[in-house]
C-alpha cells in the first residue's frame, strides 16, 4: 500500500530535473574534411573540393583557408535542384462574386539536411491604377497563417500549398494565405521545409483571387518569387 | 467573307508574335549546393560551381544577397535586395548572367578574395540564381524561381575563433511512462558571434549496464543562434514494458576534433505507470465490491 501511494504521488509532483550543464569557454581552430567526389579543381593551390582526408588546423596556418569539419555532407547523394512548372499563372477573366484560380507546381531535390522554400510577392496584384487587396480569409488569415477562405463575399488575394513537405497550417485545400508583400518590406513566408534530403519533393501552389464589386476594371499583375535554400 | 481572311490572318499573326512569353518547367540544379569556408584576410579562394539546367531555354541572374536564418533546422531564405558589396570585406568574382539551353549542363569561376583585416568575423551570405522573369499576361501572376546558394563564410587572422555554446531542452523528466514514446530534443544556441560545427553523442545507459550510442550528426550553428540537434539514429525509445528503472541519457558535445565542449546528464527512472495504475484501478474495484458484499452480508445476518 505504502509503495501505491509513494507511486501515485511520485506521479503527480513529478518535475523536471535541472542538472548542471557543463560549458568550456575557450577557443577552437575549424578543421577541414575535404571531398573529392563532387571536386572540381579550379586552381592548384586553392580548391576547396580536393580531397586530402582529414586535416587539420595547420591547414589553415598553412594555406589560409579551410572548409568546416563535416562539410563533407554538403556533397553527399545529389545536387540541390529547384524548378517551377510554370513562369506565369493566368486567372484568367475576373468576375465579382466567383472565384478565379489557377496553380503550378514546385519541385525541389535537396541533399543533407533538407531544404526551405519561401515566398513572397514583388507587390499586391496591382493595375495601373488600383490594386486587388491581399485575402483575410473567411474569418482571418496572415501572411505566416494560413485560414480557411471559401466564401467569395470575403474579397482578395490568396495562395494555397498542398503537398510534399508543406508547412501544416495549409490544413486542406481552402486554406489559403496572403502573399508577404516585398514592397513595403515583409519577409518571404517559409511554404515548404523538411530536415530530409529528398529527390523531387513535389507541392501544388494554388492561387485563388475573389473580387469586390466596386474593384476598378482593369488588367492586374504581380510577381510571385520563389526562393528554395538547402539547409546548411 | 474572303475579305475578312486578311485582317483574321493578320489577328493570328498579331497574337503568335505579341503573345506573353511563358516558359514552362524552369529550374537548375547547382553543385555544390553550400560553401563553408574559413579565410585569412589577403587570400583568394577559388571555387567551381556547376549548373545543370532542369527545364527549357532561360537566362538567369546571379546576384549576392544576405542569408537570413530561419527556425532552428538549419533553413534559411534571403533578403530579395541585392547587397552592396561595399558592406562586406570581400571581393566576389562572378557572372552576373548565364543562359541556358534546355538540359544544358554549365560551370562557372567564383572567386572569394578576402580584404585585410586583423579582426576575426563572420558572415552569412549567399548566391542566388533568378530566372529571368516571363512577361505577364493580363490578370495573371509571373513566377520568379530563386534558387540560393548558401555562403557562410568566416574571415579570420589567425583561425582562433570563440566557442561559447550551451546546450538547451535537456530537460528531462524524473519519472517517464516505459508504455509511452519517449522522445529527446536536445538544441545548442550558439552565444558567440562565429559558426561552429560541433559532434558528439547521446549514451543511454539502462540499469543493467547496456549502452545504446546515439552520435550527433555535425551540424553549423551560426553565431547568435539555436539548432535543433539531430542523431543518427534517432534516439525515440518506443514503448516497452521492459523497460524499467533509472536509465541514464549522458549528453556530451565535442569540437570537430573530439574535444569535449560540454557534458550533461540525466537520470529518468521508467516505469509501467499506465499498467500500474490499472492494476490499482482493479484492486480498487475489487476491493470495493468484496467491502459490499461484506456490508450486504452483515446486515443480511
Amino acid at each position: 500500500m505504502l509503495l501505491t501511494i509513494f507511486l501515485l504521488l511520485s506521479l503527480i509532483f513529478a518535475r523536471p530535473c535541472h542538472a548542471e550543464t557543463m560549458y568550456s569557454p575557450n577557443f577552437q581552430l575549424r578543421f577541414g574534411n575535404f571531398n573529392m567526389t563532387s571536386g572540381t579543381k579550379a586552381s592548384g593551390s586553392y580548391s576547396l573540393t580536393d580531397t586530402v582526408g582529414q586535416t587539420f588546423a595547420n591547414e589553415f596556418t598553412s594555406v589560409g583557408y579551410s572548409t568546416f569539419a563535416g562539410a563533407q555532407y554538403a556533397y553527399t547523394l545529389y545536387d540541390f535542384g529547384f524548378s517551377v512548372s510554370k513562369t506565369s499563372v493566368d486567372l484568367g477573366s475576373l468576375i465579382a462574386g466567383n472565384f478565379a484560380s489557377n496553380s503550378l507546381n514546385l519541385i525541389v531535390s535537396a541533399p543533407r539536411q533538407g531544404y526551405t522554400i519561401t515566398t513572397a510577392a514583388s507587390s499586391r496584384m496591382k493595375s495601373n491604377t488600383d490594386f486587388i487587396a491581399n485575402t483575410v480569409c473567411d474569418s482571418g488569415c496572415t501572411k505566416t497563417l494560413a485560414g480557411a477562405w471559401t466564401s467569395a463575399a470575403s474579397y482578395g488575394f490568396g495562395y494555397n500549398m498542398s503537398g510534399d513537405d508543406v508547412v501544416p497550417d495549409f490544413a486542406g485545400p481552402t486554406f489559403f494565405r496572403p502573399f508577404p508583400d516585398f514592397s513595403v518590406s515583409d519577409a518571404p513566408a517559409t511554404i515548404m521545409t523538411t530536415v530530409e534530403s529528398g529527390l523531387l519533393r513535389t507541392a501544388t501552389a494554388t492561387y485563388q483571387v475573389a473580387l469586390d464589386p466596386d474593384q476598378a476594371v482593369g488588367a492586374y499583375e504581380t510577381l510571385i518569387y520563389y526562393i528554395a535554400t538547402p539547409n546548411y | 467573307m474572303k475579305k475578312l481572311l486578311p485582317l483574321i490572318f493578320a489577328l493570328n499573326l498579331a497574337i503568335l508574335v505579341f503573345a506573353p512569353k511563358t516558359i514552362a518547367n524552369t529550374g537548375i540544379s547547382i553543385s555544390p549546393p553550400t560553401i563553408e569556408l574559413l579565410i585569412a584576410p589577403n587570400k583568394n579562394v577559388v571555387q567551381n560551381i556547376s549548373l545543370h539546367n532542369l527545364g527549357e531555354a532561360a537566362s538567369y541572374r546571379v546576384s549576392l544577397h544576405r542569408l537570413i536564418p530561419l527556425g532552428e533546422d538549419g533553413g534559411s531564405t534571403i533578403d530579395l535586395n541585392p547587397l552592396d558589396p561595399a558592406t562586406v570585406p570581400f571581393v566576389f568574382t562572378f557572372p552576373t548572367s548565364l543562359n541556358l539551353q534546355a538540359n544544358e549542363s554549365t560551370s562557372f569561376t567564383f572567386t572569394i578574395a578576402a580584404a585585410s583585416t586583423d579582426k576575426s568575423q563572420a558572415f552569412s551570405l549567399a548566391l542566388g540564381f533568378a530566372s529571368e522573369q516571363s512577361q505577364a499576361s493580363p490578370n495573371s501572376t509571373s513566377t520568379q524561381p530563386i534558387i540560393v546558394l548558401p555562403l557562410l563564410l568566416t574571415l579570420s587572422p589567425d583561425g582562433a575563433l570563440d566557442l561559447s555554446l550551451t546546450l538547451e531542452n535537456f530537460e528531462l523528466p524524473v519519472i517517464a511512462d516505459s508504455m509511452l514514446p519517449f522522445d529527446i530534443n536536445p538544441k545548442v544556441f550558439n552565444r558567440s558571434s562565429f559558426m561552429h560545427r560541433p559532434g558528439g553523442e547521446l549514451v543511454i545507459t539502462s540499469p543493467r549496464g547496456v549502452k545504446n550510442n546515439y552520435p550527433v550528426v555535425p551540424s553549423l550553428v551560426l553565431g547568435q543562434t539555436t539548432r535543433r540537434l539531430r542523431f543518427d539514429p534517432v534516439p525515440t525509445l518506443s514503448p516497452s514494458i521492459s523497460r524499467f528503472g533509472p536509465h541514464t541519457f549522458a549528453f556530451t558535445l565535442t569540437t570537430p576534433s573530439g574535444k569535449t565542449i560540454l557534458t550533461s546528464e540525466r537520470i529518468v527512472w521508467f516505469l509501467p505507470l499506465r499498467l500500474i495504475l490499472a492494476i490499482l484501478s482493479l484492486a480498487l474495484i475489487i476491493f470495493a465490491v468484496y467491502l459490499k458484499k461484506s456490508r450486504d452480508q452483515h446486515y443480511a445476518h
